[in-house]
């Protein structure tokens, strides 16, 4: 079966790494991970439940994550995503690539 | 393993509930959070839901991600392939009916060759069984002698069993109608061996193997359900066969086919399959060394080959030869045989060559199904294009091609399946009655498969090449071009393909051209004798009424009074064996003082005829004299050119001296030489014939008379069959059949392979000329503003006529020439159903291809003309 080389756009990428990031430090179910880095980026980024939930499954399939239904201390049933080695891998990909797009997008900053 | 993981997916998290879980865990930790920031439930809840708005989209995304999401996109493809086809009412229809023809044609063949000639034989574990044939390198392959079959039984251990058949016809006779059926006679090992059980009573115990107490029958489930009624008490009842009482003991299942007894012999012999069975019951004259009428069937030990039981057989063989008195002892072997092949392997290559023939025709069909699509594909590139250009990758646009052609072709298998339906029993209607296993035809979940798997295929063939091109589109190119003009290259691959549709019908037509030289050939061989106004009727005399010679004869010489003193009849005639209903009785010839081995003396056919037979038959005399009633009884024979030359080389045959059988037979004279006839068929050679008067032949129970007449011979058929009812109104009579019937009935085979072969030519040709024209017809669609202004410029009609002529003629003239070496190939193959007629005959193979490039030039004549037509204004303005 012939498959279209995936090739996600930067913004979701992005997202991808925001959650990667996230869920490096501890498993964390969806709402954990939207307010996670609503509050580090001190609301400058707000994480759409609309992208949030979709990204999380595609990681998933992806197996960069694993997910399962565990109780919080609030007694409800929630989802807890964790990174998996897969993930592990990929988030550290990712953070490379961000640092040269990064330091490139600098660079034209100072010279440009 | 992408689909792996997708397929988790579909189980996993396309379950809805976790999804409507999370989210409302989502949900509810909103609340609690607005909550804490000081606004009420209700408040919270509200802010929520405003937050949460897209959750039913976002419910459906989660769960569509990338689970089988090319279905969906595929079912999308589907829907706009149907959308196409409905927009082009007229493709579809011709591509469709141009798919189910073929399709259905090539079901309806596949099934019969699979049920024949693929399919293994009906019993348990069949690829065991073979068939055991005497075997003496001078002569070839003979049936089984009796006491050789029963030293195999006792010695052979490669096989777990062996069995003995022998045909024969019997009269059976009980409260209805009297009846003639082919029967057999089998030693009790044959049904176990098969694997057959009896639907009722039993089968035959090994007692029952010994002459005299064989009064016991085992009948068809055909005979039992015709006859009988199907009724289940016919177990245990006596009738009478052949006028002796027999017990019906068993009744065999409606699965049990048994193959023809002609198909199982080495030799050719008229035997249908049994409708009646009987132990074997072997007389004493049987058990003796010099008859052969056998046929021996084995089951092999698991892992033991046929070869390795041939060399086992060989030993005890040579045991044979050494007993076996020095005058008769030859260099005696056997032949082990796969039983498939010997039932299926005279109607092989010619059923496959229809299966090849009928796919011809399909596959040239789906390539003009391909030159539509191509030519369609370059008025829909700006189309492409504009997909291509919002984002269509290459693999989508590709993906659409195949699906449509693939829609087409699941379309057309649909419908072909409905059409190969009616055209098996077609087939089986027209099919000739001596074509093997052709009962066991029928529509199943194999010939299902196949359709489907031909369908697919014939989806690809049809999209492979458009799908490749509209891969390679070129967005801008195809936007920036105003008319709709095919690139170079999609032109040239639409004459490459026409090119090889021309290839493949010439060599059909070529195939089907020597099929037809061959059936013409045939009957116009000399065969010897006279077929016009002949109407000939068989019986079968019972030994239990007519017991001696004297009444047999007695009862022959009755009717040929009675048929004589017919309005109407010319002359009447009495023989064991009509011209083409095979050789009976085949005998050695002793000349006085010869000791020569038995089996290199020469063969004669021995054929009991009245006196009138040669006249009746419109032979001619050679030399001597015929027999009469004068020569009753003086031991006389007329023998026929080829045997004459055989025994008495460079000699006047006339006043010699032979004789056949035992030594206790008398020496008879030769008084005459008659024409050579065509005994068994009209392909194999004249037979060796020794004609002797009917009241001095061995006495054969089979008598046939034929009668020739004034007029119309059918109209005379009640007449005779009363006349002979006078006489005996018990006794069945054979169906009743002019010569002329017997003559085509011979050929049936092959007219109905040349039949259907011709016919998948003619289509071929048919479809390889409609290839030319809408190539044609499109190429000067194409060139309309070239041509317009050619003739703008003054060109000559005639000039663009020839031009586009010419265009055409390049393809058609390359795919003849390809298709000539390609002919010598097939024919050679199929070298077994010539005859008559050499697999290079030039006249065949130039008429063929004359044929067809004329064919093919008429269709490129009509585009041509138009093109010719054109004003030139009109073509401009096109621009």
């Amino acid at each position: 079966m012939l498959r279209k080389p995936k090739k996600p756009d930067a913004v979701q990428g992005t997202l991808d790494l925001l959650v990667l990031k996230t869920l490096s430090r501890e498993p964390q179910h969806g709402y954990g991970v939207a307010a996670h880095i609503q509050q580090i980026t001190d609301d400058a980024l707000r994480v759409e439940e609309g992208s949030l939930y979709p990204a999380l499954h595609r990681m998933e399939q992806a197996g960069w994550i694993a997910a399962e239904w565990r109780i919080t201390e609030k007694k409800r049933r929630a989802r807890i995503y964790r990174l998996t080695r897969a993930g592990q891998k990929r988030l550290s990909e990712e953070e490379a690539k961000w640092k040269r797009l990064f330091e490139a997008v600098g660079k034209v900053l100072r010279f440009a | 393993m992408g689909w792996l993981r997708r397929f988790r997916n579909t189980i996993s998290s396309s379950n809805p509930d976790d999804f409507a879980e999370e989210t409302r865990f989502h949900f509810d930790e909103c609340i609690d959070e607005y909550m804490k920031s000081g606004m009420t439930y209700e408040q919270a809840r509200l802010e929520a839901h405003r937050r949460l708005g897209n959750l039913a989209l976002a419910t459906e995304q989660a769960r569509d991600v990338d689970t089988f999401r090319w279905l969906g996109d595929l079912g999308q493809d589907v829907r706009y392939a149907l959308r196409q086809l409905r927009r082009n009412p007229g493709f579809a229809l011709a591509a469709v009916l141009t798919l189910a023809l073929g399709i259905g044609t090539t079901t309806a063949v596949f099934s019969v060759v699979d049920a024949v000639v693929l399919r293994p034989l009906s019993y348990a574990d069949s690829s065991r069984l073979v068939i055991i044939d005497e075997w003496i390198p001078s002569v070839g392959a003979i049936p089984v002698n009796a006491v050789h079959f029963q030293g195999w039984q006792r010695t052979a251990r490669s096989f777990d069993q062996i069995a003995l058949v022998g045909g024969l016809t019997v009269n059976v006779t009980d409260s209805t109608e009297p009846e003639r059926l082919p029967a057999g006679r089998v030693s009790s090992e044959l049904f176990p061996l098969l694997g057959v059980r009896p639907q009722l009573g039993r089968v035959f115990l090994a007692d029952e193997d010994v002459l005299g107490r064989d009064h016991v029958v085992v009948i068809t489930n055909e005979l039992w359900r015709r006859r009988y009624s199907a009724d289940p008490r016919v177990v245990g009842r006596f009738i009478s066969i052949d006028g002796v009482a027999h017990q019906v003991v068993g009744v065999l299942p409606a699965s049990f086919h048994f193959p023809k007894l002609s198909h199982l012999y080495p030799l050719t012999i008229v035997q249908d399959s049994p409708q009646i069975w009987k132990p074997i019951g072997l007389r004493p004259e049987e058990l003796t060394p010099a008859d052969f009428n056998f046929v021996s069937i084995g089951r092999l030990k698991a892992g033991v080959s046929a070869t390795q039981a041939a060399s086992e057989l060989d030993a005890v063989q040579k045991d044979f030869s050494v007993q076996m008195p020095k005058s008769v002892g030859p260099d005696l072997r056997s032949k082990v045989l796969p039983l498939q092949d010997r039932i299926v392997g005279r109607a092989k290559t010619g059923l496959n060559l229809m299966l090849t023939a009928v796919g011809v025709v399909l596959f040239i069909g789906c390539v003009n199904i391909t030159n539509l699509l191509l030519a369609r594909l370059s008025s829909r590139r700006r189309e492409l294009a504009v997909r291509s250009a919002i984002g269509a990758s290459r693999w989508r646009l590709i993906r659409q091609m195949i699906v449509e052609s693939l829609t087409l072709s699941a379309v057309g298998g649909a419908c072909g399946m409905l059409i190969a339906y009616g055209a098996i029993r077609l087939i089986l209607m027209i099919a000739p009655a001596d074509v093997p296993r052709l009962d066991e035809v029928h529509v199943d979940a194999r010939t299902l498969m196949f359709t489907l798997i031909i369908s697919s295929i014939a989806g690809l063939v049809i999209g492979l090449s458009p799908a490749w091109r509209s891969g390679n589109t070129d967005a801008g190119e195809a936007m920036a071009s105003r008319t709709p003009t095919a690139s170079r290259g999609s032109g040239r691959l639409r004459f490459v393909l026409v090119s090889a549709q021309v290839t493949l019908s010439a060599v059909c037509l070529i195939v089907a051209g020597l099929l037809l030289h061959s059936l013409v050939n045939l009957l116009n061989v000399d065969r010897g004798f006279d077929t016009n106004h002949i109407m000939t009727v068989g019986v079968n005399l019972p030994i239990s009424r007519y017991p001696t010679p004297e009444k047999r004869v007695q009862f022959v010489r009755t009717v040929l009074d009675r048929l004589k003193a017919l309005p109407g009849a010319i002359d009447v005639a009495a023989a064991n064996m009509l011209p083409l209903a095979g050789e009976g009785g085949n005998a050695a010839l002793s000349m006085p003082g010869t000791r020569g081995p038995l089996f290199e003396r020469a063969l004669g056919n021995i054929r009991t005829v009245s006196g009138d037979y040669f006249r009746t038959m419109g032979m001619s005399l050679q030399a001597g004299r015929l027999f009469s009633d004068a020569d009753r009884e003086r031991q006389v024979a007329v023998i026929s050119m080829s045997i004459a030359k055989r025994a008495w080389p460079g000699e006047d045959p006339i006043g010699k001296r032979f004789r056949f059988g035992p030594p206790t037979f008398p020496d008879r004279e030769v008084i005459g030489v008659i024409n050579d006839v065509r005994g068994v068929s009209l392909e194999g050679g004249p037979s060796f014939s020794v004609y002797v008067p009917y009241w001095q032949g061995p006495f054969i129970p089979d008598t046939s008379f034929a009668v020739k007449t004034t007029a119309d011979p059918v109209a005379i058929a009640p007449a005779i069959r009363a006349a002979i009812r006078s006489i005996d109104a018990e006794l069945p009579l054979s169906a009743m059949r002019t010569m002329e019937d017997v003559v085509e009935g011979s050929v049936a085979q092959r007219r109905f392979q040349t039949n259907l072969v011709l016919a998948f030519g003619l289509a071929a040709m048919l479809l390889a000329s409609l290839g030319v024209y809408g190539v044609m017809s499109f190429a000067v669609t194409q060139r309309t503003t070239e041509i317009g202004i050619r003739l703008a410029m003054g060109a000559e009609r005639g000039a663009v006529l020839r031009m586009v002529l010419r265009q055409a003629l390049r393809p058609v003239a390359a795919g003849v020439a390809a298709a000539v070496p390609l002919a010598f190939g097939a024919a050679l193959w199929l070298r077994s159903l010539l005859f008559g007629v050499s697999p290079q005959d030039p006249t065949t193979i130039t008429v063929a291809c004359l044929a067809l490039t004329v064919a093919a030039m008429l269709a490129a004549y009509l585009p041509a003309r138009r093109a010719a037509n054109l004003d030139p204004l009109n073509a401009l303005r096109y621009e």
